[in-house]
C-alpha cells in the first residue's frame, strides 16, 4: 500500500467506527487486533480493558466449541444479549469488532 | 439436619411439549435440545452422540457467557446467546432451571423471515 493508500484506508475505517458508534442505540465499540490489544475503542479505559480481559477469552472459546461441534465449520457472529446490553462481536481473519448497544427489539 | 435436599428436576409438562414440539416445526430447525443446570440433556431431537455433545460444549459456554455479561456489569443478566457460524445458528436461551438450545439454519439458508 502506498502512503496515499495507507491515509484514505485509515480515514474510511475511523468514518466507518465513527458511523457504528453514532448509530443509535449503540454504547461503543472495540476493535481488537489479531494480537489481542485494543486497536480502537470508543470506552473509557477502564470499561475498555474489562472489555477486551473478557471479550477476547470468550470468542476463542466460542470458535472452539463451534470447530469441537464440526471441524468443518467455523464461527462467523456472536450475539450477546442480557437485560440491559446486547453485545455483537464479529470475529474477522485481523481483527476482532465488539460492539456494545441496547438490546434490539428482535 | 432434617430431610435431605431432594433433587431439582424439570417435568416436561405437556405444555412444554408442545412448545417444543411448535418450536421443532418451524422449517429452519435443525434440532432441539433442553439441558437442566447440571449440564445434563432432558429432551432432545438429535442423535445422542450430538445431544451429548452439544450439551457438554454450550452449558459450558453459557456459564461463560454469564460471567462475561456480569463482569462487565454486576447488575445486568444474560439473557440469550445466538451463535452464528458458517452452516448454522445456536440458539442458546438460559433459566434458573434449564438451558435451551435450538439449532437452525441461518437466514441465508432459510426462507423468508421468521
Amino acid at each position: 500500500m502506498t502512503y496515499e493508500g495507507v491515509k484514505n484506508y485509515r480515514a474510511e475505517l475511523e468514518e466507518t467506527l465513527k458511523r457504528l458508534s453514532e448509530h443509535d442505540g449503540v454504547q461503543g465499540l472495540v476493535v481488537i487486533d489479531k494480537e489481542g490489544r485494543v486497536s480502537q475503542t470508543t470506552f473509557d479505559q477502564q470499561y475498555t480493558k474489562k472489555i477486551l480481559s473478557n471479550i477476547s477469552g470468550f470468542t476463542s472459546q466460542t470458535r472452539n466449541v463451534v470447530r469441537d461441534l464440526d471441524p468443518m465449520n467455523d464461527l462467523s457472529f456472536v450475539r450477546v444479549r442480557s437485560n440491559k446490553t446486547e453485545i455483537l462481536i464479529a470475529p474477522e481473519e485481523d481483527y476482532i469488532l465488539v460492539v456494545i448497544q441496547q438490546p434490539s427489539q428482535d | 439436619m432434617g430431610e435431605p435436599e431432594k433433587p431439582t428436576t424439570v417435568s416436561i409438562t405437556n405444555q412444554v411439549e408442545q412448545i417444543l414440539r411448535r418450536i421443532g416445526t418451524n422449517s429452519k430447525v435443525e434440532g432441539v435440545v433442553v439441558i437442566n443446570n447440571e449440564g445434563i440433556p432432558i429432551k432432545s431431537t438429535l442423535d445422542s452422540t450430538s445431544t451429548v455433545q452439544y450439551s457438554a460444549e454450550i452449558s459450558q459456554l453459557a456459564d461463560r457467557a454469564k460471567c462475561l455479561v456480569r463482569d462487565l456489569d454486576p447488575t445486568n443478566k444474560l439473557t440469550f446467546v445466538r451463535i452464528a457460524s458458517k452452516k448454522h445458528e445456536i440458539l442458546v436461551a438460559p433459566d434458573i432451571d434449564y438451558i435451551m438450545i435450538v439449532l437452525q439454519k441461518t437466514k441465508k439458508q432459510g426462507s423468508a423471515e421468521d
